[in-house]
């Protein structure tokens, strides 16, 4: 009786210690594999990339930084991946610090394995502060004098992939990844402005959001958290960070509920025990 | 740009007009109601609790800047301080924005010295922490943890850092009090507080807590305002799925009308 | 006096180099402590009503620019948009009546028919106007940019202007709004372009169309609506919409003089706890440590001569410091929120009431349904049972009782602040700011 009681005051640091091993073992043994559903969100954004036309090149805006790594990181790889495999190239644009490391190293790593060459398949256009409006505004008109060199200091008009790229006409869709609530940047002044295709990579948190913009038709496609990444590595039948992440996140999920009802039990033990006596 | 039109006109023009018109028949002496609100009840119990242990309270008014959002925050601080002032209470105010932080200094000597006990302000209680995001909320959990507070309250523009802040705050045992209209962090104030603030709640916030005449007037216009928008949406609602499927053509005029006035 | 004005809008725009500048950077933070500390010695009786009067002007400024619809050469233009969008939510209306299967089809589709007649051809005219009122507008535009060429030669201002654009036209505040008109009446031109093509195809198909394709017929007109309330936007500034951000810049400057208060806080409230030894005072020299490092090499990274072994060391200390310390200290903390979700939750969700039950409910199915584990459950279930599928249950309370909510709640914090700012800006808030005589 006592023992039930006391379920519900669990100490906080055996919950925290609970939480680690329920997401520590699915990662490391990859023991449950179930894949997850591809929701109409997910398919349209992979429908949007498949129908890019030849000659334009795509651009992955990164806002993210090692806060949100672990949901926004499997999401640009997905889309990079398809890309590639597609053969549209891409320039990576990222606002943040410690996003443009992290995201550059993200694409060197698929890009290596799959035989892809930097400045034909894909550039990085550097660290950009945070002045998302005006650059977007600016790129539309002149991309190249807006951004002038890559991330090496080569000029962009030097490099192949870009050298022919001038302005919106030549750009056939815009992935932004991001923690934040910058979507409208990219609607506002590119979306509806030039009818350039935005899809759309948002942490779980902002998702509720998201289903407005899709609702209007102003994005295209969403891949709602970790969760939209691991959908798109199953269209992409590619086994990646999203997928074995996938099993982690169910079986967070689990913990939670599974706590919750022990807490009830322990609570309505106490509550019995109470009218008792 | 975007500018008002018609219906703007209009819609505006009813709602200033009920909120001005409470506003000022309350102050010319009527008397009026509003219902009880646990979560501002509360604020007196957590003072009280605060000043039986000998613990410090704080206050955060959130990552905003001088805004409408911040300033009815300021609003709340200020009855709250002169609640804890009659029990000579200590309170920390952290601040994320250098020019809130002066404005919040103010607001508290204020508070204290309307209580006639302006010597037991200390300037060090009220601090600006740091204006980026994690960091403040550090500061702030610090500061919770270190003083041990026995009473923290919310009010404010909160985002991914109002988890952080309120689990610790209910680790280091205080009463919390939370509000704010950012509606996304409601739930995590709901899970960690013991009393949550929630939606327009906010803004009544202060006419609950000071019963001031001209504040429980612009509540009562406010309501009658919302009670106005209530009912545009249901005629919206009835005559577009009326007009859905009838074809008379005077409904669909009126329909139209109704549509076109509230775009471009 | 008006002389004057324009004289002052090119001084802020003349680039100034070492001494000058230094008396410009020096000259503007004399008049600017200067100002503050006449406001100090404004007396206390007039201070209240100074802050009333001040708010007040403000608040007129911004209603005034939301009130006043735009200029009126473009009205005839607002007014022929304004009709074809008319016509075009007709179409919308008759559309939609055929999409949900209402008996009277054929007649609904010539309606339409007819409507986007009367759209197009009001959509020509927007456009004529447009192209009329363009011709004039560019012309004003140059004979403006003239003018500033023979002031800035006349007054021998330095020829690399800091306020030329990069096709070396001079931007003040004059050139700047009439290149502003002309980029919106460009856009709406193009925007009304748009509206036409995508209707002229929905006129060419709409007769012939099955059941399947009116969709896809109403998604283009919803476009051209759009489109056409669009280029209505861009062509209504007024004449105080310039202005708007030179004024919301004056708040910018205030705050850079409280960025100095913020910092003396931190140090005094540091510095005295390092002098007297109060409990955990390593904590605040480690404030200062951060402190000084960061701003230092942040400078030395960005100022010492490149390619020399000081710039070199400082870039690669600034690295450690932001990626190894400020980038892994905020992961951390965002990380935190993982785990204080998992024990908040714990701790929350106890059925102590209906209501919380009800909650309890919710969130069981939407944490369910979002993950694969939850997909898994309810593989079996097919045909008319779908929409129980979990992660079915899931997206529909997410996307019908979550939005419902959240919409309300958004009504009524939309008319909250609009009743406090109304306070705000006629001072009737007694609120502690304005409660006793400053």
């Amino acid at each position: 009786m006592r023992f039930l009681m006391n379920l519900q005051s669990i100490d906080r640091r055996i919950v925290y210690i609970l939480l680690v091993i329920a997401v520590w073992i699915p990662l490391r043994w990859n023991v449950i594999g179930i894949d997850p559903k591809v929701s109409k969100e997910v398919k349209s954004a992979y429908d949007t990339i498949e129908n890019v036309e030849d000659g334009k090149i795509a651009i992955i805006s990164v806002l993210w930084g090692a806060g949100t790594l672990a949901e926004n990181r499997p999401q640009t790889e997905a889309i990079a991946r398809h890309l590639f495999q597609k053969g549209v190239p891409f320039a990576i644009l990222p606002w943040d610090l410690q996003g443009t490391t992290l995201a550059e190293q993200a694409v060197e790593r698929i890009a290596e394995e799959m035989g892809k060459k930097e400045g034909v398949d894909w550039i990085s256009l550097g660290y950009r502060p945070a002045y998302i409006d005006q650059i977007i505004m600016s790129m539309a008109v002149d991309f190249q004098g807006t951004f002038s060199t890559d991330r090496n200091g080569i000029p962009l008009s030097k490099i192949p992939m870009t050298k022919n790229i001038k302005s919106v006409k030549d750009i056939g869709v815009v992935m932004e990844t991001t923690p934040s609530n910058t979507i409208p940047a990219w609607i506002q002044f590119l979306g509806q402005k030039y009818d350039v295709p935005i899809l759309y990579g948002p942490t779980a948190v902002m998702v509720p959001e998201g289903y407005n913009y899709l609702d209007t038709g102003q994005i295209k496609g969403m891949l709602p958290g970790m969760m939209g990444a691991a959908q798109y590595e199953v269209l992409l039948e590619h086994r990646g960070f999203g997928r074995r992440a996938a099993d982690a996140l169910s079986a967070a999920h689990l913990l939670i509920i599974l706590l919750i009802i022990v807490g009830n039990i322990g609570f309505f033990m106490a509550r019995t025990r109470r009218a008792d006596m | 740009m975007q500018h008002a039109n018609l219906m703007v006109y209009l819609l505006e023009g009813i709602i200033v007009f009920f909120i001005l018109y409470k506003i000022f028949s309350a102050r010319a002496g009527r008397r009026l109601f509003i219902r009880r609100i646990p979560g501002l009840t509360a604020i007196d119990e957590a003072v009280g609790r605060a000043t039986e242990m000998g613990r410090p309270m704080m206050f955060s008014p959130g990552l905003g800047g001088i805004t409408v959002v911040t300033l009815q925050a300021l609003s709340i601080l200020g009855h709250i301080i002169s609640i804890a002032a009659r029990y000579r209470a200590r309170i920390i105010v952290p601040t994320s924005d250098p020019m809130l932080y002066t404005i919040a200094e103010e607001t508290v000597r204020d508070a204290y010295e309307s209580q006639g006990i302006g010597e037991i302000f200390n300037r060090d209680d009220i601090r600006f922490v740091s204006s980026d995001q994690f960091a403040y909320a550090s500061g702030v959990v610090g500061i919770l943890n270190r003083e041990k507070v026995a009473g923290a309250f919310y009010f404010g523009d909160f985002f991914a850092e109002s988890l952080i802040l309120a689990e610790n705050g209910q680790q280091v045992g205080a009463i919390q009090v939370a509000g704010t209209p950012q509606v996304m962090q409601i739930p995590f104030f709901i899970a960690a507080c013991d009393y949550t603030i929630i939606g327009d709640e906010y803004y009544a916030a202060s006419a609950y807590l000071s019963r001031e005449p001209t504040l429980l007037g612009s509540l009562v216009g406010q309501d009658y305002s919302k009670a106005v928008i209530l009912f545009l949406i249901i005629i919206g609602i009835v005559s577009a799925s009326f007009l859905a499927v009838s074809t008379a053509p005077f409904l669909e005029t009126i329909m139209l009308r109704f549509t076109g006035a509230f775009s471009g | 006096m008006f002389g004057f004005v324009y004289n002052l809008s090119f001084i802020a725009i003349v680039p100034k180099q070492g001494t000058s500048l230094w008396i410009f950077i020096i000259g503007s933070l004399i008049i600017g402590v200067l100002f503050l500390f006449l406001l100090t010695r404004v007396p206390n009786r007039y201070r209240k009503t100074l802050i009333i009067g001040v708010t007040f002007l403000a608040g007129w400024f911004y209603f005034l620019e939301f009130m006043i619809p735009g200029n009126r050469e473009a009205a005839p233009i607002r007014t022929q948009l304004k009709a074809a969008e008319q016509d075009l939510r007709k179409v919308d209306q008759d559309l939609s009546a055929v999409i949900i299967g209402a008996n009277n089809r054929s007649v609904r589709i010539t309606a339409a028919q007819r409507h986007i007649d009367f759209a197009l051809e009001d959509l020509r005219k927007a456009q004529s106007l447009i192209e009329s009122l363009k011709k004039p507008t560019e012309e004003r535009y140059q004979a403006e940019l003239k003018k500033s060429d023979s002031f800035a030669e006349k007054h021998k201002l330095d020829d690399k202007l800091s306020g030329r654009g990069e096709d070396g036209k001079i931007q003040n505040l004059q050139t700047k709004t009439l290149a502003k008109t002309i980029d919106g009446l460009s856009s709406a031109a193009g925007r009304t372009d748009n509206a036409i093509r995508l209707l002229q195809d929905v006129r060419a198909n709409i007769a012939g169309a099955s059941d399947k394709q009116i969709p896809e017929l109403r998604g283009a007109v919803l476009s051209a609506i759009t489109q056409t309330s669009f280029a209505q936007i861009e062509i209504s500034d007024n004449f105080l919409t310039p202005y708007k951000v030179p004024i919301s810049d004056i708040l910018q400057v205030i705050g850079a003089f409280t960025v100095g208060i913020g910092l003396y806080s931190l140090g005094s409230i540091h510095g005295k706890s390092i002098a007297k030894r109060r409990p955990g005072w390593y904590n605040s020299f480690a404030f200062f440590a951060a402190l000084v490092l960061m701003t230092l090499f942040a400078f030395f990274k960005e100022y010492l001569p490149a390619n020399t072994d000081g710039r070199i060391i400082s870039e690669s200390i600034y690295k450690i410091l932001f990626s190894g310390g400020l980038a892994a200290l905020q992961a951390t903390m965002f990380s935190l929120v993982a785990f204080y979700i998992v024990s908040a939750a714990y701790r929350a969700f106890r059925i102590k009431s209906s209501e919380a039950a009800l909650m309890m409910m919710a969130a069981f199915f939407v944490m369910i349904g979002v993950v694969t584990f939850g997909m898994w459950l309810t593989n079996g279930l097919s045909g008319s049972l779908t929409s129980l599928r979990l992660e079915n249950i899931q997206s529909w309370i997410m996307e019908v009782p979550n939005t419902a909510a959240q919409r309300g709640m958004m009504f009524g914090i939309g008319v909250g602040g609009l009743a406090m700012a109304l306070r705000l800006w006629l001072s009737l808030e007694r609120g502690s700011f304005f409660d006793k005589q400053l």
